[in-house]
């Protein structure tokens, strides 16, 4: 490694929590991030950078949250993956590299987009207050076929305008770049932050929201390390909680079908929202609203750290979940981040562990939208 | 050896037994910082079949096997040799079907009788002694979990609930419950174990509470175990239970001590907590700014006049239990008592965990021995003592449990996150031990996780001999933990082997 790692950079006492809440661990006993954090204070840095195990890591924060001397193991990862980057070992994106040739051209400033296709008929601005920031949504839906994802899109722009909101939409936004920072390509998110804090600012928008938990920890906290950001970042929950509390959205509280939820990571343990989501769903769904065991900061990972290492240990991890979520009784389950949706979807649609019929992945936006009719 | 191991792992190959012979750094320490070096081999079974081919395979070999549940001991227990063999036990009973450790497995109860009770029937058996049979590998933070939708709770939780409930057996944990129910040793009514035969391999079913009671605390010694019946309780409501806390603030370490040792010793006839816990208050605790230092009763609690010493104790139990506990405080005039709610009960023993590790920009030094007083009165000599050793060193406190007949303090001095100061603490830690551990104070040298590699050194001579029959009962092939039944255990400090290390 470029750089020791040091004691203070490790403040590990060894206890083995990180590892015992570890999802990777609960498929595969050989990986310890207790073990890997030994190995790097034994000195054994370079065999941690070469080996395959920092791609393993599903970056999903459990084991901070557990750990008692808050060691930064996924920091440790971060910077490794880098280094590694830095020495041209990276770890491939699934589907064929996709996402990461997606991004690299999306860092093109050159480039021309025209992604807006997907909210016609429905209130948008050039310039404004409040910029929508979509994501890949647009794209997505010619990637990953077992859903619509613009239907996320559209139903949080209708949410927005039936709260009163007329958001920027623009064919300048890029992707937020969030899985070229997790897979060491520190270059190409630098490149896409900065497009796209340009992008926003240009509109005039002061308050951007999204409705991806990825992009919103990125755009709020990653990109707040890259340069100080001229624009507030908000989640299109805590809006929608909100104008329910307000009474600008009124929620019925009769859905028909059972509800669940599942937190995804980066908006749960990496930016700490778990009430909003259940307030709406409580609005939405009323007593059908029922939680799983393992919720919140407990909740488990949907088992796919930025579309690098889906493999049958994440088909275990998901089938596990779903069961947990049908286990509620809900028909559907839903979530605040449209990547944990393609990653269940993906489960669901190919079954390869065993069909899990009669439950669905929905995102909240599409809930809140149906239920209010939009 | 290395053909040994390289034989040991193709058969295990063979076996279809997940192990590892290239991924063994992680494993030579554990939570000790101790070290005995780098073991060969890692085996990882999945069922007490595996365990048993593994036993069996050692015992035809004479290949010596450590036992390790989570690695979480403080004392070295689960350390292997240089070029030993660990066995990881985590994986036993805690599998769904497709042989993954997610999900939880289904629970079954059991009365002290060994006769099964639906778990539909359960409340009818709040007033009964009542166990759950669980896989070795289960952590008491998974059982609690499926407890309590039942309204049940394991009888014992050690304030770390990651530790599995075969690894609290072996180490001889205590924790919340303690008080009532004992340690671990006392809440376990039947266990399965993996032993050895000559040249071969057993499963062994012990129900015997004397034997349960020997084998409790073996550190692993005499076995695999594979699956346990542990002691679970109704879950109290809040009406049920009564929390208070008791502080006495003088400014004399000596004085202090013996009021605080003596009611001790007068509350213990009167009630019967089901926690009951310790700590000098300490503002080195805080960050500077901390809002808990603003709580309504936590704030004054840790407000104390420089020069002096405040002692601070928290005691929660079944409102019957401890009815007497304020007329107690009420006869020692430096004794403060007052009843809080659950919801500050659990912020207060948060605190005192917090205590035990944790500062901003600084770590508590594990592997640390515990002084065990074996009477109450004799705290104010040992709190004397303690000040006197730790004085101008590094900041830290005297924390604990109160047992009945008997106190654990923990001192945990605080180091920074350098090499060095870690080391320092840690040998502060053992100064402290050998000059308060003795029969001029008497006291005991213990560990939180077991006595560890100490486990023949410190144990009393009745104890040697029980050990070496037990041993011989249930381990004739001399496999498990050899190394620990030495009377010259070879402790070294793991920060020897930290290359990575530097100083700050």
């Amino acid at each position: 490694m470029s750089k020791p790692v040091t004691s203070a950079e490790l403040p590990c006492i060894q206890c083995n929590k990180c590892t015992h809440v570890c999802p990777q661990n609960m498929i595969d006993p050989t990986f310890s991030p207790r073990g890997y954090l030994l190995k790097a204070l034994m000195g054994e840095g370079e065999a941690l950078e070469a080996g395959p195990e920092i791609w393993q890591c599903l970056t999903c924060l459990k084991c901070r949250e557990a750990c008692p001397s808050s060691t930064d193991w996924v920091g440790l990862v971060k910077s490794l993956r880098q280094e590694a980057k830095e020495q041209d070992q990276c770890f491939e994106c699934k589907h064929g590299r996709l996402m990461q040739i997606l991004q690299r051209m999306m860092a093109n400033p050159s480039l021309k987009q025209d992604r807006l296709g997907w909210a016609e008929g429905l209130q948008y601005a050039e310039q404004g207050e409040w910029f929508y920031f979509t994501g890949c949504l647009p794209y997505f839906d010619n990637m990953f076929t077992a859903n619509s994802h613009t239907s996320i899109a559209q139903a949080t722009l209708k949410l927005l305008n039936a709260g009163g909101v007329v958001p920027v939409l623009s064919n300048d936004e890029r992707c937020c770049g969030y899985e070229c920072l997790w897979n060491g390509d520190k270059e190409t998110f630098s490149k896409l932050a900065k497009l796209n804090i340009e992008a926003i600012a240009a509109t005039g928008a002061k308050k951007v929201v999204t409705s991806c938990a990825e992009c919103f920890r990125t755009l709020k906290s990653d990109y707040a390390e890259e340069q100080e950001l001229p624009f507030e970042v908000v989640h299109s929950v805590t809006l929608i909680a909100e104008w329910a509390r307000e009474g600008k959205l009124r929620f019925k509280g009769d859905a028909e079908t059972g509800v669940t939820y599942h937190d995804p990571c980066r908006l749960g343990r990496y930016e700490g929202i778990y009430d909003a989501p259940r307030e709406i769903l409580k609005a939405v769904a009323g007593e059908r609203f029922t939680e799983m065991a393992r919720i919140k900061g407990d909740a488990i990972c949907c088992g796919v750290g930025n579309f690098s290492n889906c493999d049958a240990n994440t088909k275990f991890l998901q089938h596990d979940r779903l069961m947990e979520a049908k286990g509620t009784g809900s028909e559907v389950m839903v979530t605040t981040c449209p990547k944990c949706r393609i990653h269940y979807g993906c489960y669901l649609d190919g079954r390869p562990i065993e069909p899990i019929d009669n439950l669905v992945v929905k995102d909240i936006t599409e809930i809140a939208a149906e239920a209010l009719e939009l | 050896m290395m053909n040994l191991i390289q034989d040991f792992a193709s058969h295990l190959k063979e076996a279809g037994i997940i192990h590892t012979t290239e991924n063994v750094t992680p494993y030579a320490s554990d939570a000790s910082f101790l070290t005995l070096g780098k073991p060969g081999l890692i085996v990882f079974p999945t069922t007490e079949e595996q365990v048993l081919e593994v036993v069996r395979y050692a015992s035809e070999k004479g290949i010596a096997l450590t036992p390790r549940a989570k690695g979480s001991s403080t004392a070295g227990a689960s350390l292997a040799c240089e070029g030993g063999v660990i066995v990881i036990t985590d994986r036993l009973g805690t599998l769904n079907n497709f042989g993954r450790r997610l999900g939880l497995p289904p629970l079954h109860f059991f009365t002290a009788a060994g006769a099964e009770v639906a778990t539909a029937d359960l409340e009818a058996h709040r007033d009964d002694e009542m166990y759950a049979r669980v896989g070795a590998g289960l952590s008491t933070e998974e059982l609690d979990r499926m407890l309590q939708p039942l309204g049940w709770q394991s009888a014992v939780v050690p304030s770390s609930g990651w530790s599995t409930i075969a690894g609290n057996f072996a180490t001889n944990a205590g924790g919340n419950g303690t008080p009532k129910y004992g340690t671990f040793q006392h809440v376990i009514n039947r266990l399965r174990m993996v032993v050895s035969r000559p040249g071969g391999a057993d499963v062994v079913e012990v129900t015997d509470r004397d034997v349960i009671l020997g084998l409790g605390g073996g550190q692993g010694l005499y076995g695999i175990i594979t699956e346990l019946d542990t002691r679970v309780v109704p879950r109290l409501s809040k009406e049920e239970l009564h929390s208070s806390v008791c502080a006495c603030l003088i400014d004399d370490v000596e004085a202090l001590g013996d009021v605080v040792g003596a009611f001790m010793v007068a509350m213990e006839e009167v009630t019967k907590p089901i926690i009951a816990e310790f700590m000098m208050a300490d503002k080195g605790l805080f960050k500077a700014g901390d809002k808990l230092l603003e709580h309504p009763v936590i704030g004054p609690l840790m407000d104390y006049p420089q020069g002096s010493y405040k002692f601070v104790m928290m005691y929660q139990g079944k409102c019957e239990e401890m009815a007497q506990l304020e007329a107690v405080a009420g006869r020692f005039e430096q004794v403060s008592y007052q009843e809080v709610p659950p919801e500050t009960f659990k912020i207060l023993l948060d605190l005192r965990k917090a205590a035990t590790g944790k500062s901003p920009g600084r770590v508590a030094v594990a592997g640390f021995e515990d002084i065990y007083v074996q009477d109450p009165r004799d705290l104010g000599r040992v709190l004397k003592a303690i000040y006197s050793i730790t004085e101008g060193s590094l900041p830290g406190r005297p924390i604990g449990h109160q047992y009945t007949g008997g106190l654990v303090i923990h001192y945990r001095p605080l180091a920074a996150l350098t090499r060095a100061e870690y080391q320092t603490a840690w040998e502060l830690t053992q100064r402290l031990c050998k000059e308060i551990c003795n029969e001029r104070y008497n006291t005991v040298k213990r560990r939180e996780h077991g006595l560890g590699l100490e486990l023949y050194t410190l144990s009393s001579p009745e104890e040697r001999v029980r050990m070496k029959s037990l041993k011989e009962e249930f381990d004739p092939a001399n496999i498990f933990q050899p190394h620990l039944m030495s009377e010259t255990p070879d402790i070294r400090f793991v920060g020897e082997h930290f290359k990575g290390y530097r100083e700050a």
